[in-house]
């Protein structure tokens, strides 16, 4: 009687043990899990920030909007307007080909300077794809010229002052 | 052995892997609750310099006087501001004399784009021959300014007015 | 006695329980240590190969500049490019993470393991400006120039940088014979004034080099044919691409010619450009139509009666027939006849020409 309780007290107490060591194993997983999903969603927001900084860039120096000073190359942070004019029309027509540039973006270049009379146009879409369903978006905004050679003083091109504002959709 | 002290070693034995495995979790934690923020230094360099050359380009409308119907802002203006001051001035634009007026404009202009955004700046424009501002008043943000701070410049840029040299920056910052 | 057995079979039992039990769990730790460390490397790679397409984009905005990229830490991981149907890739060997581009034109070697990179950024105009071409240099790769001519003298020029971490290994040979390859991993023989490469291979590439590391560019006239090594002889990578290009310095298609692994990636890079240049110049169509407009008011200028008015010299007309061949280029390379770009040229000349005649005239110009 005696051994034969020793015996299942024996393997009472070998069930315990067993029954804490996965119960901690199962805490240790828990927790990896856990540390897993927070490092990805700290990843996810990197690549999202590192997106927008690329979209940005990639903006700026579009030779669709640059302006350019013939054989001497383009004017830096300068947008042409004869070409702005023109570009969402350009940008929408082709819309699968500047995805593969912007992915779901809004570009769009606003005019500060000269302040346009009402009725007048004073912001143009230059790219937009809207993601259907985004969770966030992440805008960058940038000073640019908006060179007018249509608008001349004594043969010389009028510059306003202007913004691109660039958002990204995650 | 007695059955006592097996016990004993059993009870050892788990606690000694309880430690273990919770010494683990804590090495683990202190990742998971690590802060890494990513700054975007790249915008704000550029931002200062893209917001000078577009400052200093804008062609200004409503401007009377002058030799240009539609003058720039560095190039007309604001050399007629070092050169005549207010109380000569050759332009005078939206009713006021250059100075003011790009005082005016230009504070309008960075309040309007970085101001909007949250950014601290400052712009200086002095005579390099003396080092007297030529505006009678700073320009700063409403946020504040950027002295004594890290900050971002534009770069000087400079006019070689009919008064000597002229330079002119924009400071951004955090 | 019966004790004596009963605690010799527990004893045992209790130690077999205890090996298994040991083994089961050290078993299961080693496999989650190896499936975490493939995963680490994969990690690895994927972040390295993100990074990499953040300077790239960086580079190829530096428009005309060189910047280098220390990649020694990386050494032992070999990196392969590959272009195909207008679309690059580029990624570590054996691992799955790679970045995919359909619009950026990139120029290298097909697989490249260094210490370092240098990343050229060169604009393509014709005779605007198309896109940013990105040449990836291996900083151990070494080019050989055989000939001479003006391309030739500015090529050797520009390899040479005030920083020394710039630097292209570049080396102007009279015979091939006189070539010493060094430690290079890499050789490119470029090739000039009409020189064919010789039947032989030298000895000092036939032995050291493997086939794939030893190739030659050769530029006859406004084409280039692609040689690649091949035991002890010289094959002809396909036929001969026409060079798409308007006069001037720093002829970004030449420079691509030059640094492209072979045929294959040089065409889709400028099959790259080609379909941007579609898209360029609807937009100046538009910019065209506008001036044309601006003009119409003011007919008593040169720029009306020289430029814009309905006749010869219409600009207009110029950038239609430039569309046209646009088109047709696009249409020909898309089915590997680059041949079919060739009258782009003549017309982008034209285009040239004319818009320097209208910023001469102070006119309002095309670019």
């Amino acid at each position: 009687m005696k051994q034969s309780k020793r015996a299942q007290i024996h393997m009472s107490e070998t069930i315990a043990v067993l029954f804490i060591f996965f119960i901690l194993v199962l805490f240790g997983s828990v927790f990896y899990y856990k540390y897993s999903e927070i490092s990805f969603k700290q990843q996810q927001e990197e690549m999202f920030a590192k997106r927008a900084i690329d979209t940005t860039t990639k903006t700026l120096f579009l030779p669709e909007l640059l302006c350019s000073k013939g054989e001497s190359g383009a004017e830096q942070f300068c947008v042409d307007m004869t070409k702005l004019r023109s570009a969402e029309t350009v940008f929408n027509n082709n819309k699968g080909y500047y995805f593969g540039m912007f992915s779901y973006a809004n570009i769009t270049v606003q005019q500060i300077y000269p302040e346009v009379v009402d009725g007048g146009v004073d912001t143009w879409i230059v790219y937009n794809n809207l993601k259907p369903d985004t969770t966030k978006i992440e805008p960058t905004y940038f000073i640019v010229t908006l060179k007018d050679e249509t608008h001349q003083s004594e043969g010389k091109p009028s510059y306003g002052f202007g913004v691109v504002k660039v958002e990204v959709y995650s | 052995m007695s059955s006592r002290n097996k016990g004993q070693m059993e009870m050892a034995g788990l606690v000694v892997i309880v430690i273990l495995i919770t010494l683990g979790i804590l090495f683990m934690a202190q990742f998971a609750l690590k802060d890494e923020p990513s700054k975007k230094i790249f915008t704000r360099k550029e931002l200062a310099a893209s917001t000078m050359a577009a400052l200093m380009k804008t062609t200004v409308v409503d401007c009377t006087g002058g030799p240009t119907q539609f003058p720039q802002i560095e190039g007309d203006l604001l050399d007629d501001c070092a050169v005549w001051g207010n109380e000569y001035s050759q332009y005078v634009c939206d009713g006021q004399p250059s100075c003011s007026f790009l005082h005016t404009k230009i504070e309008e202009l960075l309040g309007e784009t970085l101001g909007v955004w949250g950014k601290k700046y400052h712009f200086v424009s002095e005579k390099v021959s003396t080092g007297m501002s030529v505006f009678e008043e700073k320009i700063e943000g409403l946020n504040g300014n950027c002295e004594d701070r890290e900050r971002d410049t534009s770069g000087d840029f400079y006019l070689p007015s009919g008064d000597g040299l002229v330079r002119s920056v924009l400071y951004v910052c955090e | 006695m019966k004790k004596t057995k009963q605690g010799q079979i527990q004893i045992t039992f209790h130690w077999i329980y205890v090996a298994i039990a040991g083994a089961v769990i050290l078993l299961f730790f080693v496999g989650v240590v190896v499936k975490q460390k493939a995963v680490s490397d994969e990690q690895l790679s994927f972040e390295v190969i993100q990074i990499m397409e953040s300077i790239f984009t960086a580079a190829e905005v530096s428009e005309s500049t060189k910047n280098t990229l220390d990649i020694s830490g990386l050494a032992n991981l070999p990196f392969f490019f590959s272009c195909e149907n207008g679309i690059s890739e580029f990624g570590i060997q054996d691992q799955s993470s790679r970045v995919q581009n359909d619009i950026d034109p990139l120029f290298s070697m097909k697989t490249i393991q260094a210490p370092r990179l240098v990343l050229w950024s060169l604009p393509y105009k014709l005779p605007f400006k198309v896109i940013d071409f990105l040449f990836i240099i291996p900083s151990n790769m070494k080019f050989i120039v055989l000939g001479e001519n003006d391309f030739a003298d500015e090529f050797i020029d520009t390899s040479h940088d005030d920083n020394i971490l710039l630097n292209i290994d570049v080396t102007q040979v009279n015979t091939l014979s006189d070539i010493n390859p060094g430690m290079s991993s890499h050789i490119r023989l470029v090739i000039f004034d009409g020189n064919t490469p010789p039947n032989i291979i030298p000895d000092s590439l036939l032995f050291t080099f493997p086939d794939e590391k030893v190739s030659a560019v050769v530029f006859r006239g406004d084409n280039v044919q692609y040689y690649q090594k091949s035991g002890a002889s010289w094959i002809a990578d396909g036929q001969s691409v026409p060079l798409i290009i308007v006069p001037g310095e720093r002829q970004a298609a030449k420079y691509a010619a030059v640094f492209a692994g072979d045929r294959e990636m040089y065409l889709c890079g400028m099959q790259k450009a080609f379909t941007r240049l579609k898209y360029l110049s609807a937009i100046y169509t538009a910019k065209i139509a506008e001036i044309v407009e601006h003009y119409s008011t003011k007919t008593d200028t040169i720029c009306y009666s020289e430029f814009t008015s309905i006749g010869r010299n219409n600009i207009q007309e110029v950038l239609h027939y430039y569309s046209i061949d646009v088109n047709l280029c696009n249409e020909g390379i898309e089915v590997l006849q680059p041949q079919s770009c060739v009258p782009l040229m003549s017309t982008a000349v034209t285009l040239m020409a004319m818009n320097n005649d209208m910023q001469n005239s102070n006119c309002i110009s095309v670019y």
